[in-house]
């Protein structure tokens, strides 16, 4: 039997990019706000201090930011014909832990997402016919890009991002990027230095008559005072970035973007250590009541609320819904039902380049944002006719610290090990580099979370289960913008070999792909084809909101941070001016 | 980017050299490198003025500049002391210790006014280009002298300032980026260790204050400006109260 | 259009393109300042373990002319000590059943933790090596040792009940791991893995390199032992424990 504590306004769950902003906006309106954050208190100072940081065993290898396997991990199959089982260890994605979340050890990558992703559906059906959508159960948002322009400023103000604006009121400078959607403003700070690679592939690429710009980033180039009056330090390209805290106060995160400025408000509480393990509800489950949770002494607690803000890490979202019994889960077989649709990755692949020996790449500097990119055959920005596949991917060459575990590249044919692989790894460990290109990834009916029936975890609570396999208009679409990949390559001055590694089918739970996960709670304009509202407010339970990538009908080949970012500011929008007078349904159907 | 507004400087059959590795390699332009552009287009930004006299200067001709100075002028000496390090309570920094191309660049800050210093900007400015480079080579080739770690005066506040910095001030770890205990890293961040108080002191109150603003990125400002008279006066004492160490 | 954005792309190019000096003549020569002691005494593997794990692991990265190699690095003394870390010990592994065979696409799923698996592993390879060969592991030529590895990641070996390529796999990660990681961990010993690559180790800032395109970067590495040489001074003079935590408990320095 759980204790009960005093009640609050609100709870929200998780302390990362949504969670914090949410929390902050609603604690600013005079909310009794309580944030409980499953992992540690680790703040920059002293927990990401130099140079401990820079240890790539520690968190690359043994994951001492992610969400720890051993205690709550998901099960995987790619179809329902397989029994799923467990992720015992990392591979597919990083989920993050701690304070801040997967916000605290990202990689600083901010994309605005394209206005056609918003009208995904209409958009492809206007343009090329309905049949190019065949299978597929991508869908248009219930909000445009116009509405989130402004929002999506609001975040890069708050993060401090980088960058050059390629449509800025109708202005595009030469070396931006031209299919920017519009923005009214540029970026807050200017863009990042350009490593040699990075340098190298832009060459190439605007030789070749594409268009590459540097990549907007989070990771301030300058000192920054951002919308919260807290203070940002410019990047040093130490190369330690992804999978890792910053010690320069430099890469943007909760940690020091928002939660200082949430916690110097009086009606702001934080409560790290704390694990959430359901969402109550009333007993005609129209109404969540507060929340249930364990906390570091492994006491269970009850903690009341009007409202409770899920604002887990991305698909655990869907697995607090089904835990708490919000909606009605998706069920593969009759389509019906909705919570757990939709779950989709990302469409990644890659082009391995082979260097001169004289071409000294240093990649081993950098941070996770130093890229160069281009979107030339990234979402409708290139005829789709005949090629049986929506949506596309960004190619880039980001240079991210390039850490000899995890990076010591021989050439395809080399032995792994002996005197060869020795002489290989020496050969090309500062003369290889990736093309890394990331696509799109379209919902489909093969593609969904649910509890697994067996496995659970350390609470007892069953672990979501994803079943998966990639759409084959994906596999198209990565064959097609490898194939550009190795095109460009094979243009960049100093290349030798340059190899093309396109996704295969099937998806897979063991090799690394990128930690944007999505779906599962999706949004849209009614309780037919969504979990959530355009606010992330549940149309089963009106005082639950569920906020992040989990709202995603179909994931975009861009990175969801700042778009995540601009649906918290939607969300605290709305519940402030809108909400908190009338509490009830903020859209009706 | 700087480098977008950089004057066209013509670069086949000039031998440039590497230079923060504290390597020399020479860069030749091969045949196909020098593929023909479309158009005519802008060089790459040559090295700064500054580095390439560091790499072309010897220490021998710094010396008489470094013990006697210029054209009657106050010679480094004076101040700075002859091996390089000053009195102990004096304003002036060590000079023992610093790397060439960190003392080259320096220089021509006083020079150009981008540093600010009543006392140096006249000197650097009476110096040019080749004689800043040598007395440069001269200073990097004085190394510090040894000395024991002065336990008693360890400052936490300092220390902590060094290793962990200030949370809630966004402060981050003076060692992040000047090495650990002020031990410097690289050519460009020089060691803090054993440099004098005063001078650490006028240095961090001459970044908050925006009379310095020769740092790259102007990371320095954003951090002096958040450190309270104390925490300066602290990180000071700490750093002076340790060993000297060469820039690595 | 086209030749504006190729002249702004060139112009990112800075001046050291086309060296011709060969990188790897610019490497360093030097001796490293603060080379990681040689941990002694073993943790948790015993001196039959040993026998069969630093031959093993000599054969994975030799010592040749480009220099060092594994067992010179340290690399069994690092995986002796990860193997009394939490970590072996299955703190971040999934360990629940029921356990099933699984596809490829399901990733492990064997029941033993980090440290079961390896152990197990070397123990059997011990068996089948002197049941094959009528004489362990450590007395074959280098020759012959190599031919079990090849057969060992072959699947060519029965090492039931561990799968005999899972096995190499698991030696292989640790391996790397021990060549290439921090020091202060107990493998890559006077930092042998960075240099033979070009790794520089833990530098906090390289924002006045990273537009110094083809830089041959030649400053000596550094290490987290650094810091925990620091630390060690510390102890030395009195200090208090300073306020930074490096390495974890396997870690060679006080």
């Amino acid at each position: 039997m759980s204790r009960t504590l005093p009640a609050v306004d609100v709870v929200v769950i998780g302390s990362g990019w949504t969670g914090s902003i949410i929390g902050k906006e609603l604690a600013a309106a005079g909310q009794r706000v309580v944030m409980l954050e499953r992992g540690h208190a680790k703040w920059t100072a002293p927990d990401y201090a130099s140079p401990q940081v820079h240890d790539e065993l520690k968190y690359e290898r043994r994951n001492e930011l992610h969400q720890n396997t051993a205690r709550e991990t998901y099960t995987f199959r790619n179809t329902t014909a397989q029994t799923a089982l467990p992720m015992r260890r990392w591979g597919f994605a990083y989920p993050g832990n701690h304070l801040g979340g997967a916000g605290a050890h990202w990689a600083g990558v901010s994309y605005r997402f394209d206005e056609t992703e918003f009208r995904l559906r209409s958009h492809y059906t206007e343009k090329y016919g309905a049949g190019i959508l065949e299978g597929l159960t991508s869908q248009d948002w219930p909000v445009t890009y116009a509405e989130l322009e402004p929002l999506y400023e609001r975040f890069e103000a708050l993060a401090g991002v980088s960058g050059r604006g390629g449509n800025v009121q109708g202005h595009t400078p030469p070396d931006a990027n031209p299919f920017d959607p519009p923005r009214n403003k540029d970026y807050p700070n200017p863009p990042m230095k350009v490593p040699f690679a990075a340098a190298l592939f832009g060459e190439a690429a605007a030789r070749m008559g594409l268009h590459p710009y540097i990549q907007p980033s989070s990771l301030v180039t300058r000192p920054y005072t951002n919308s919260e009056g807290l203070n940002m330090s410019p990047c040093s390209y130490c190369g330690f970035c992804a999978r890792h805290g910053c010690e320069h106060f430099a890469k943007a995160s909760p940690n020091i973007c928002v939660l200082p400025a949430a916690m110097k408000q009086p009606s702001f509480e934080l409560r790290t250590d704390s694990h959430v393990v359901r969402i109550e509800l009333t007993p005609d489950k129209k109404r969540a009541t507060g929340v249930t949770y364990v906390d570091a002494k492994g006491e269970e607690l009850f903690q009341p609320a009007e409202m409770v803000f899920s604002c887990t890490f991305a698909i655990n979202n869907a697995r607090m819904l089904l835990l708490s019994g919000i909606g009605t889960p998706f069920d593969p077989t009759t389509g019906q039902g909705q919570v757990g649709r939709n779950y989709t990755h990302q469409t990644t692949s890659s082009v391995q380049l082979f260097f001169r020996e004289d071409y000294n790449l240093n990649t081993f500097m950098g941070s996770g944002a130093s890229a160069v990119t281009l979107d030339d055959y990234n979402n409708d920005n290139f005829d789709h006719t005949g090629k049986g596949f929506i949506g596309g991917a960004y190619i880039q060459i980001q240079v991210n610290g390039a850490g000899p575990i995890n990076f010591h590249p021989t050439l395809p044919e080399t032995p792994r090990w002996g005197s060869a692989f020795k002489a290989g790894v020496r050969r090309y460990y500062n003369h290889c580099v990736n093309i890394t290109i990331t696509g799109a990834q379209q919902s489909h009916p093969g593609s969904w979370l649910s509890l697994d029936p067996t496995y659970k975890d350390a609470y007892g609570q069953p672990l979501l289960r994803i079943t998966s396999d990639i759409h084959d208009s994906d596999i198209r679409m990565s064959r097609f913008v490898t194939d550009r990949g190795v095109e460009i390559g094979r243009q960049i001055r100093g290349v030798e070999r340059a190899i093309g590694n396109p996704r295969t089918k099937p998806y897979t739970s063991t090799v690394y792909q990128s930690t944007h996960l999505t779906g599962g709670a999706i949004m849209g304009d009614n309780p037919g084809n969504s979990v959530v509202n355009r606010y992330g407010q549940s149309w089963d339970v009106p005082n639950v909101f569920v906020v992040g990538s989990s709202m995603f009908p179909q994931n975009a080949s861009y990175n969801p941070t700042e778009t995540l970012g601009a649906l918290s500011y939607l969300t605290a929008d709305a519940v402030k001016r809108d909400y908190l007078r009338a509490p009830g349904p903020l859209v009706r159907t | 980017m700087k480098f977008f507004d950089s004057p066209a400087v013509p670069l086949v059959g000039a031998f440039l050299l590497a230079l923060v590795g504290g390597g020399i390699a020479t860069h030749i332009i091969s045949p196909e490198e020098a593929e023909p552009p479309a158009r005519p287009y802008p060089q790459p930004e040559a090295l700064p003025g500054w580095a390439r006299q560091t790499i072309i200067a010897n220490a021998e001709d710094g010396a008489p500049i470094f013990n006697q100075g210029v054209g009657g002028g106050a010679s480094c000496a004076t101040c700075h002391g002859e091996a390089g390090i000053p009195e102990r309570q004096a304003p002036y920094p060590r000079l023992a210790g610093l790397s060439a191309e960190y003392v080259a660049k320096q220089l021509e800050d006083y020079a150009s006014g981008v540093r600010n210093n009543e006392q140096m900007t006249p000197i650097a400015r009476a110096l040019n280009g080749a004689q800043r480079g040598s007395v440069a080579r001269y200073v990097a080739s004085l190394k510090p002298a040894e000395t024991s770690l002065s336990a008693a005066s360890l400052d936490m506040r300092g220390r902590e300032l060094d290793e962990v910095g200030d949370n809630a001030q966004a402060i981050p770890a003076c060692g992040n980026c000047h090495g650990l205990r002020g031990r410097g890293e690289g050519v460009m961040l020089p060691p803090l260790a054993g440099q004098p108080q005063t001078y650490l002191v006028s240095q961090l109150n001459a970044f908050q204050e925006r009379r310095r603003q020769n740092d790259t990125v102007a990371v320095m400002e954003g951090i002096a400006s958040r450190l309270t008279p104390q925490d300066i006066e602290a990180v000071a004492r700490y750093y002076s109260s340790l060993a000297p160490v060469a820039a690595r | 259009m086209m030749s504006e954005r190729y002249s702004i792309w060139r112009r990112h190019l800075l001046q050291s393109m086309a060296l011709a000096v060969p990188a790897m003549a610019m490497r360093p020569g030097r001796r490293p300042a603060m080379a990681a002691p040689a941990g002694e005494g073993w943790q948790v593997l015993s001196p039959t373990e040993v026998a069969l794990l630093e031959p093993l692991v000599a054969r994975l990265i030799p010592a040749d002319n480009l220099g060092p190699g594994a067992l010179e690095a340290g690399v069994a003394h690092y995986i002796d000590r990860q193997m009394a870390t939490p970590w072996a010990e299955g703190d971040h592994f999934y360990a629940e059943g029921p356990f099933e065979a699984g596809l490829p696409t399901q990733g492990y799923q064997f029941s033993h933790t980090p440290a079961a698996l390896f152990r197990m592993g070397l123990v059997r390879l011990g068996e089948v090596v002197q049941q094959q060969h009528n004489t362990p592991f450590q007395n074959l030529s280098p020759e012959a040792q190599d031919a079990v590895l090849t057969q060992l990641e072959k699947g060519e070996l029965d090492l039931s009940p561990v799968p005999g390529p899972l096995f190499f796999q698991t030696v292989l990660d640790l391996t790397m791991e021990g060549f290439f990681a921090d020091p202060i961990y107990g493998g890559n010993r006077d930092m042998v893995g960075w240099k033979l690559v070009g790794f520089p180790g833990y530098y906090s800032s390289y924002v006045a390199e990273i537009e110094r395109h083809n830089l041959p970067f030649t400053r000596p590495p550094q290490s987290l032992a650094d810091l925990a040489r620091a630390h060690a001074e510390d102890a030395q003079h009195g200090h208090a424990p300073s306020p930074q935590h490096v390495g974890h408990e396997g870690g060679q320095h006080p």
